[in-house]
């Protein structure tokens, strides 16, 4: 309590001063926001406000991190924000869905704005996604959840809600409903819960581990590589027969590598960029930052800054004709 | 029981009642501080929150949590501007009540109905922790839309004296809401290229300036709130708190109201405020008109908004939803704690959740016994010039809202709304049915779309869409024929005003853009609107058949220009207020804080003096200016984490 009051004392005491005499880069000086592209109380949020704790201590200057919720369309609405709005200065970052770099090429309508463009902070997780159904639900294999007649609840278009769902009923042939509009995965959860919808897709293994009520069950798993964890999880990348088709699945869910990225807005000077990347890299190798995330029931397979631009920019430059068919795969 | 005592022993910690007390007093002062509400003062404390246990974060949190809904009141009573979202309600009868020199008594009932709420709210959260899983899971989308459409339903047709000018409003308050970046397809609706406008219009400042700055507008052709130079009397408050002994009735329906909608996601505080108003109106008791001071009009908003904390912990708690924006950010405590909301909530960790009804209780009975404390010195500024008040007003309604992105945008949001809401007032459109289309309207968009792809038509016959038709309709009939009968009753129609013309020429030209502009747009972003859009067309044209044809005004058109340059000049004093406002927040981007209050407060005090016939003294300018400065600064300047932009003339 008084190391945190202090801190703020402190802390405001320089927004104060800040405030009279401004002098520096903005976000040495005050508070750096961090934006969570999704409601309170889902996985992002946690894992935004577990970084928020923590990353302001490897900055220079240490500032105070305070979150803002800017929810809306699986995240895309922040993109969109930082793209165009936000302060390059270093005094706004954001935590996105990744799928949102993959809507680039695929929903370019939607998603109008380069993913390249964004400068990367860097990425906590590389996790399996998982589609889960209630407890209580019939379906028990891949096969059946294909045959079921079922409801799939998603929060954006673009979101992994709706992306992963879209691409296991179009590229295994599912016969189930995507329905949009959910605000947040807590929001699905419930749904499913009070019976109205009986999938999730693009539920990420560290949010339903830390956030699984055991109320919920996973059938099967999108994942570039299978992790111990889930061994014993389908992977549905694997069902996939055609090659094209595969290919294309790859392209949509190769966003899974480099979960829960961290991003400056474009325009943001190089040594900003690099204080952060330095700041990122020094927090994850922390080993209080590490307990502090196990106590949380947040798994952690985290990727530099330029680690995530490079997977991104290849992701982004494939042929066409994979761009078309997984567009297609994720509506 | 045994949770029980865990919980008991947890709460009755020394540092954890200290807590409380610390979250209560930061609660009160967010609370009386117009544009700061719970969001601000969670954001505030949850950082505080990371080193400390369960309890004592809690009793932080919830301790300031639950009494802003008790401390908004003084602005709401004094100067007529809600002190939070949750008083916006309280302002129509307990500002008339100052002026009637009453302001002790509406306190008395104020605070004490929020402590019987709010008290109310614990419990009904204590007793629904074994049911309230199960409870929740009966309600399904299309229910949430029949919540959502019937509270703003009864609203437009409770609010104004004229159906038809309720539903306009209502319907009004919608097509703003879809300002911003949509949430099914996103696309963004109506932002004229700018992008502050895709994060939606910022809710706490349209309501600043719906009803914020039309109180200081029309404060300004006053001298004084009360008007009155006649002393307090202590008793007065002991009136207040035996008015809401006696309608306990109309206290224990509001605070079930107030529990039962905070429950519920999406129905925010301006929701329960005006249909709790709408509740206490339906029968006058005796009292003077609503509106012109009515006690019950203050009784009710504020024993169902206190009552709401206990509610919205409920789905918090059970679900890890969150039920209004400020459990949004103590779910973030939640997860700090490493309590994950569900059913665990009510087994393992079952004496957190009994404490959490016990902090909510205690901070209500501390934060209503801190109030009544100060009720008579408080009372007293309704007996200060207008002249000290309204600069000092305007400072804080604009840093409030100014605090929310820094910007200017943010003013001319402010602005632009204060004049909506002046025009509104004078025009007798229901700025209450307004400002609940605008909280509702996204809800009603998303639970309209979820209901459809989810059920398709069938959501028309779930029982509780099913009883909104039915008990709407029964409703609309008997408030159409009330309205008819006691049109009849009056005498000749009388002149029908030019501002009404315009407004629904304006009204008429607004939805066609919204036809035209969102004819392009995905099928997700367009439907609601142009839907919204057209219905308002076909109400705006039956109200204009029915002012200007069916009840062809037998008088002439305009009154007499005596009267009109008189109602001009009084037009160009309130728009004085405006003026100022964006005077005021060019001085602080130009100079900073620190230079541009007290220079704003002197020159106003300076400008008004000549125009009051009681000049304020100079002595007291430079108090008011001083400590407004001081103060305006330890809250915006200190205790706030929002970057302020660099002043312009020093860089």
């Amino acid at each position: 309590m008084t190391t945190s009051l202090q801190e703020m004392m402190r802390s405001s005491l320089r927004a104060s001063l800040a405030l009279l005499f401004l002098s520096g880069p903005a976000w040495a000086e005050g508070a750096v926001t961090l934006k969570i592209g999704y409601a309170p109380g889902g996985g992002y949020d946690a894992v935004g406000r577990l970084v928020a704790d923590h990353l302001g201590g490897f900055l220079p200057g240490r500032p105070d991190i305070v979150v803002e919720n800017v929810d809306g369309a699986g995240s895309l609405k922040l993109a969109k924000l930082m793209a165009g709005s936000e302060a390059a200065d270093g005094s706004v970052i954001a935590l996105v869905n990744s799928s949102v770099t993959i809507a680039t090429v695929t929903r370019p309508e939607l998603a109008d704005f380069d993913a390249r463009s964004f400068n990367w902070i860097g990425s906590m997780n590389d996790t399996p996604s998982l589609c889960v159904v209630p407890n209580a639900s019939p379906v028990r294999s891949v096969e059946e959840l294909l045959a079921a007649d079922l409801i799939a609840g998603s929060t954006g278009k673009t979101s992994a809600t709706y992306v992963m769902a879209a691409l296991l009923r179009n590229a295994l042939g599912g016969r189930f409903k995507l329905v949009t509009g959910f605000k947040g995965g807590a929001e699905v959860n419930l749904a499913m819960e009070r019976g109205e919808i009986g999938l999730r897709c693009g539920y990420s293994l560290t949010s339903f581990q830390a956030l699984g009520t055991g109320l919920l069950r996973p059938v099967g798993q999108w994942t570039m590589n299978v992790p111990e964890t889930t061994r014993d999880l389908p992977s549905f990348l694997d069902l996939i027969e055609d090659a094209a088709d595969r290919k294309a699945a790859e392209l949509v869910i190769g966003n899974l590598a480099f979960d829960n990225p961290l991003l400056l807005p474009p325009g943001t000077p190089q040594a900003t960029v690099d204080a952060y990347r330095a700041g990122f890299d020094a927090m994850v190798a922390d080993p209080a930052f590490q307990a502090d995330a196990a106590g949380r029931n947040i798994e952690l397979s985290p990727k530099p800054g330029e680690k995530v631009a490079e997977i991104i920019d290849s992701l982004v430059s494939v042929d066409k004709s994979v761009i078309a068919r997984a567009a297609e795969l994720a509506q | 029981m045994d949770a029980w005592t865990t919980a008991i022993a947890g709460v009755t910690e020394p540092f954890t009642l200290l807590m409380l007390v610390c979250g209560v007093v930061v609660g009160l002062v967010i609370g009386v501080i117009p544009g700061l509400g719970g969001i601000f003062g969670m954001a505030l404390l949850v950082p505080l929150t990371y080193t400390m246990d369960s309890y004592a974060a809690f009793a932080l949190l919830l301790g300031m949590g639950s009494v802003i809904t008790t401390s908004d009141t003084i602005p709401a009573v004094l100067i007529g501007v809600p002190g939070s979202i949750g008083a916006i309600a309280t302002v129509e009868d307990g500002f008339p009540l100052a002026r009637q020199n009453q302001a002790a008594r509406a306190f008395g009932a104020a605070y004490s109905a929020s402590l019987i709420g709010g008290l109310f709210g614990a419990l009904v959260l204590a007793l629904s922790i074994p049911v309230m899983r199960p409870l929740m899971l009966l309600l399904k989308s299309p229910d949430f839309l029949a919540i959502s459409l019937f509270g703003l339903f009864f609203v437009a047709m409770l609010a104004g004296p004229q159906p038809l000018k309720g539903v306009i409003a209502a319907l009004g308050g919608v097509l703003m809401s879809f300002v911003g970046i949509d949430d099914q397809s996103a696309v963004a609706r109506f932002t004229f290229g700018t992008l502050y406008l895709w994060d939606g219009l910022p809710i706490g400042i349209v309501f600043l300036g719906l009803f914020g700055l039309p109180a200081l507008m029309d404060l300004s052709r006053r001298t004084s709130i009360s008007g009155a130079t006649a002393s307090m009397r202590p008793s007065s408050m002991l009136v207040g708190l035996k008015d809401t002994l006696r309608e306990w009735r109309l206290v224990l329906q509001c605070s079930s109201l107030g529990s039962m909608l905070g429950a519920i996601p999406g129905i925010g505080l301006p929701v329960i405020e005006w249909v709790a108003y709408g509740m206490a109106k339906r029968d006058r008791k005796g009292g003077p008109e609503f509106g012109e001071g009515n006690i019950r009009g203050v009784i009710g908003p504020e024993s169902a908004n206190n009552a709401k904390e206990g509610g919205s912990l409920i789905p918090t708690i059970a679900f890890g939803l969150p039920g209004s924006a400020t459990m949004s950010i103590l779910l973030g405590a939640f997860m700090v704690q490493g309590l994950v909301p569900g059913p665990a909530m009510m087994t393992t960790n079952l004496p957190i959740t009994y404490s959490l009804i016990l902090f909510v209780a205690l901070a209500n009975i501390l934060g209503a016994s801190l109030c009544l404390g100060l009720t008579n010195p408080l009372a007293r500024i309704a007996l200060l010039p207008s002249t000290i008040i309204i600069p000092v007003a305007l400072v804080f309604v604009t840093l409030g809202a100014f605090q929310t992105h820094a910007s200017f945008a943010d003013i001319v949001v402010l602005v632009g709304f204060g004049i909506l809401g002046h025009f509104m007032a004078q025009g007798n459109w229901p700025r209450a049915a307004f400002s609940l289309g605008f909280v509702l309207g996204p809800s009603i968009e998303r639970y309209f779309f979820l209901s459809y792809q989810i059920v398709g038509t069938d959501w028309i016959y779930r029982p509780s869409i099913q009883a909104l038709i039915l008990l709407g309709g029964a409703f609309a009939i008997r408030k159409t024929l009330a309205w008819r009968r006691a049109r009849r009753a009056a005498s000749a129609p009388g002149a029908h005003r030019i501002s009404d013309m315009v407004a629904i020429a304006l009204l008429s030209a607004a939805c066609i853009f919204v036809i035209v502009d969102t004819w392009s747009m995905p099928d997700g972003a367009r439907r609601f609107p142009t839907f919204t859009a057209i219905l308002l067309l076909v109400v705006v044209a039956a109200l204009a058949w029915q002012m200007f044809l069916r009840d062809r005004p037998r008088a002439p058109w305009a009154s007499d220009a005596t009267a009109r340059l008189a109602r001009r000049n009084e037009t160009m004093k309130r728009m004085l207020v405006p003026v100022h406002c964006v005077l005021f927040a060019s001085l602080v981007m130009l100079a900073g804080l620190v230079v541009a209050v007290p220079i704003f407060v002197l020159t106003v005090i300076w400008s008004r003096n000549r125009l009051a016939e009681q000049p304020t003294g100079r002595a007291a300018a430079v108090i008011a200016a001083l400590s407004t400065t001081a103060l305006s600064y330890g809250i915006f300047g200190w205790l706030i984490s929002v970057p302020w932009p660099r002043p312009l003339l020093w860089f």
